[in-house]
């Protein structure tokens, strides 16, 4: 019983999770049998209550963690990247060392490494502080090294797991925005979970929403706003509108646990 | 630089206190020399021509003195250092292997050198080998229990980055649990540069040679204050050997962890 | 001023030994034959029928004796006379005022299989030597035979380990008690007296310092009557005492004590101390060790003999 507000454009599908569940050694079912295709090179939101599973997901989407049932195909897991909640950067290593790590350990040439992580702090506009360790910056400055570090393999798809709960809302936004036009710059697929509701308005151009822990899907919808997306949208009447959705769905969601 | 005569300033106003104090005391008939050595009596021990605190023939009737003992424990400390991180990995690499050795690296704490030692001369020899056991045997337990500690709290979210880009046993140990034990094992290290002197000095009095072995000598002959210009030594030994730690430290620290940055 | 503070040093050192009402008689070994005598006075009594209440306190190995009864935590205590002679040297003045072993029972201890036939044999070949290097001893004996073809380690005070293991091992020894225990190894050992090489100074010395003595010459010519008697009955019957020691230090066996008691015997008593009484000590052997102590460089300044020791004469 999906309630769909708006119909799912068919598209040759990328990622499909077929049945899938989940449950801990602890015997709490996190997800339960849920089923998803993804297309390739789309922003996909996914919000819903803090524990309700979406983080699971994101992680057995990853391969880190394995579905107690069901399947997952259609994903190459040489060509992801994760991004964590709060930035988790080596801090024995400067922003480049940092950057370089994901080619180290995939054995590209030092000279290529240093030449790809350059370019990849340059796209989060952190040219100046490649020198510098991750003491010695940011929270916000921390997390576009993180995202630089995501970006360098040049990701099939790219996997973000709240990644930016943890700055203050200025910075979010900012980096809301820079992750956006960096999207459009690459077309690579972004699977976002977040728990706010405005950050997946602005982002994505699909959003799918969980009720509370088994995560079922509360809503899928297309997100029709114009792919070039600015601070001053966040004001308009069709933001609040697909925000509206959005939080009904939500509400229900926890509303039916 | 002013910083540093800041710092220094303290210490050296406290054993000026101490040593004047002592002398005093002395000086003034209230404690007996043979009980409490004075400052003067040491410093005549320590400058003493031909003394073989520094470096004179001991036991082994080679190199002695505080030579010998920092030679030692600077060796034994160097076997504890590797041997220890050595274990650390051994015992983090997984639970059966943890739950099978962690007690017995316990051992390495608990030994009381003094009751082993004269084993300890029947493996080793008599000598440098006996003393550079006992320095590594003292200190080693400490760099295990705490590069252990910084090895299994590695942060979760980057063991799992590792595991996402397959990075291997290798790089796994070397780029990411080692550096990240780093600040843990610079704890355990701090604490082993002391006690591989202290186990040094026992294994002198087994083994021969030595701080250990003048500390010994002066014993009989009731030069008191012979022995506590060796242990002035010992402890000006174990002042450096902290003190190169905590240079390494600041080195390989300074930049990214809280303990090393102002 | 100074008692007081000196006082509170060696405690503070100690932890405590407390000084009671009672006199207390310091050894500086745990209860073994060699101090035999000075429990038989407990153990009859002896002490007690001559007024006095005497505690017997064991040591072990480093118990600082001489620095203990110089600071006046314990009235009496058993040292040898070279440290007599050094304390006294050093400004320390402590008296002699019995001396039980008029032969140094220390000795030298080899393997049987070595062939040696006399101490200076042991420094003829190449092997190892533990003794503690600093001992007057020590000293004597690299002066007059030279280290040169032995490796000189450290003492195992008494552990026989190494002596088991290695066929050239050589280890400094009370006569009475380390021989003992290698005959049960099943190594044969032979053992050489330091006595024979020329250095003989008393052993098992019961001392006090100057101070006390004027102060309490009665009680301590009390205490050197009880000794006396209680180390002649001792020798005599040692059993009864030998069973009480051995409740203090149980890791020595019952054969081992008698052993022990009888192989002191002749160390004990001499041809002296038939005339002048077990325990007697004279000028000219005082005055010897003096001058071999200088010799070696163990001491600066020359005590005199005379002060060194109170001749306390059997009555």
């Amino acid at each position: 019983m999906i309630p769909s507000a708006t119909t799912i454009p068919v598209q040759q599908a990328a990622i499909r999770v077929r049945d899938v569940s989940r449950r801990f050694e602890n015997g709490v079912l996190a997800v339960r049998s849920l089923s998803l295709d993804i297309d390739a090179g789309v922003f996909l939101a996914l919000i819903g209550p803090s524990g309700c599973g979406k983080s699971t997901l994101l992680r057995m989407l990853a391969g880190l963690d394995v579905p107690t049932a069901g399947t997952i195909e259609g994903i190459n897991r040489e060509q992801i990247s994760y991004v964590f909640q709060d930035a988790h950067l080596l801090p024995w290593r400067n922003a480049l060392g940092n950057v370089t790590l994901p080619l180290e350990l995939a054995g590209v040439t030092r000279s290529q490494q240093k030449e790809r992580a350059t370019q990849a702090l340059e796209r989060v506009g952190l040219a100046d502080a490649i020198r510098r360790y991750p003491a010695e910056l940011s929270g916000g400055m921390r997390m576009r090294v993180s995202l630089a570090r995501a970006l360098v393999t040049d990701p099939q798809v790219l996997l973000l797991d709240e990644p930016f709960a943890a700055l203050d809302e200025i910075n979010r936004q900012r980096l809301d925005e820079m992750l956006r036009s960096l999207w459009l710059a690459t077309k690579v697929t972004v699977i976002f979970v977040t728990h706010s509701i405005a950050e997946a308005t602005f982002l994505a151009d699909r959003a799918i929403v969980f009720s509370s822990r088994p995560a079922r899907i509360m809503l899928d919808s297309v997100i029709d706003l114009p792919p070039e997306r600015t601070m001053r949208l966040r004001a308009s009447p069709e933001f609040a509108q697909v925000q509206g959705r959005l939080f009904e769905a939500l509400q229900r969601g926890e509303a039916t646990s | 630089m002013r910083r540093l005569l800041f710092n220094l300033l303290p210490p050296l106003l406290m054993a000026s206190i101490v040593c004047l104090a002592a002398e005093l005391v002395v000086r003034r008939g209230w404690i007996a020399d043979y009980l409490l050595p004075p400052p003067s009596q040491i410093w005549k021990a320590l400058t003493e021509a031909g003394t073989d605190l520094w470096r004179g023939s001991a036991f082994d009737n080679k190199i002695g003195g505080l030579a010998a003992t920092a030679r030692n424990a600077f060796e034994g400390f160097l076997a504890s250092a590797i041997g220890g991180v050595a274990i650390a990995l051994l015992l983090a690499s997984n639970r059966w292997v943890k739950q099978a050795f962690y007690p017995y690296a316990v051992f390495f704490q608990t030994v009381p050198i003094i009751a082993i030692a004269p084993m300890l001369v029947i493996w080793c020899g008599f000598g440098s080998p006996t003393v550079r056991a006992a320095a590594c045997i003292a200190s080693i337990f400490p760099v295990i229990a705490n590069t252990y500690a910084g090895l299994i709290a590695t942060d979760p979210a980057l063991r799992d980055l590792f595991r996402l880009y397959k990075a291997g046993w290798f790089s796994t140990t070397f780029k990411l649990r080692l550096p990240s034990a780093l600040p843990n094992l610079f704890t355990g290290l701090r604490i082993a540069a002391g006690l591989a002197v202290i186990g040094a000095i026992v294994g002198e009095f087994v083994g021969g040679g030595g701080l250990g072995a003048v500390i010994e000598t002066a014993k009989p002959q009731l030069r008191n204050d012979k022995i506590f210009a060796a242990v002035v030594l010992a402890s000006l030994l174990g002042l450096v050997m902290v003190s190169l730690v905590n240079v390494l430290s600041w080195f390989a620290l300074r930049r990214w962890h809280a303990s090393e940055r102002k | 001023m100074s008692k007081i503070l000196s006082g509170l040093v060696v405690s503070l050192l100690l932890a405590g030994s407390a000084v009671a009402d009672s006199i207390t008689l310091q050894l500086n070994w745990k209860p073994e034959p060699q101090f035999g005598g000075f429990y038989t006075g407990q153990v009859d009594g002896i002490y007690q029928k001559n007024g006095l209440d005497v505690r017997v306190e064991p040591g072990g190995a480093g118990t600082p004796t001489v620095q203990m009864v110089a600071a006046g935590n314990v009235h009496y205590a058993v040292v040898s006379a070279d440290e007599v002679v050094i304390a006294r040297s050093r400004g320390i003045d402590v008296v002699a005022l019995f001396a039980v072993y008029q032969t140094n029972p220390q000795g030298i201890m080899t393997r049987a299989a070595r062939g040696f036939t006399d101490i200076g044999d042991i420094f003829k070949q190449p092997g190892i030597l533990a003794m503690q290097k600093g001992l007057p001893y020590a000293l004597f004996l690299e002066k007059k035979y030279g280290f040169g073809k032995l490796q000189i380690v450290p003492s195992p005070f008494g552990d026989l380990t190494a002596y088991r293991t290695r066929d050239n091992y050589a280890m400094q020894c009370f006569v009475t008690s380390e021989p003992l225990a290698a005959q049960k190894t099943g190594v044969e050992p032979k053992t050489f007296l330091i006595a024979d090489s020329g250095y003989n100074p008393y052993t098992t010395v019961l001392v006090t310092t100057g101070d006390y003595l004027k102060s309490h010459q009665d009680e301590a010519g009390k205490i050197v009557t009880s000794v006396r008697d209680a180390w002649t009955k001792y020798l005599a019957d040692p059993k009864p005492t030998n069973e009480f020691m051995q409740k203090l230090n149980p890791t020595m066996d019952t054969q081992t004590f008698a052993d022990s008691a009888e192989a002191q015997k002749p160390l004990i008593e001499t041809e002296e101390t038939k005339t002048n009484g077990i325990g007697s000590m004279t000028m000219k052997r005082w005055a010897d060790l003096i001058d071999q102590l200088a010799d070696l460089k163990v001491i600066e300044k020359k005590p005199e003999a005379k002060d060194c020791f109170v001749e306390m004469k059997k009555e």
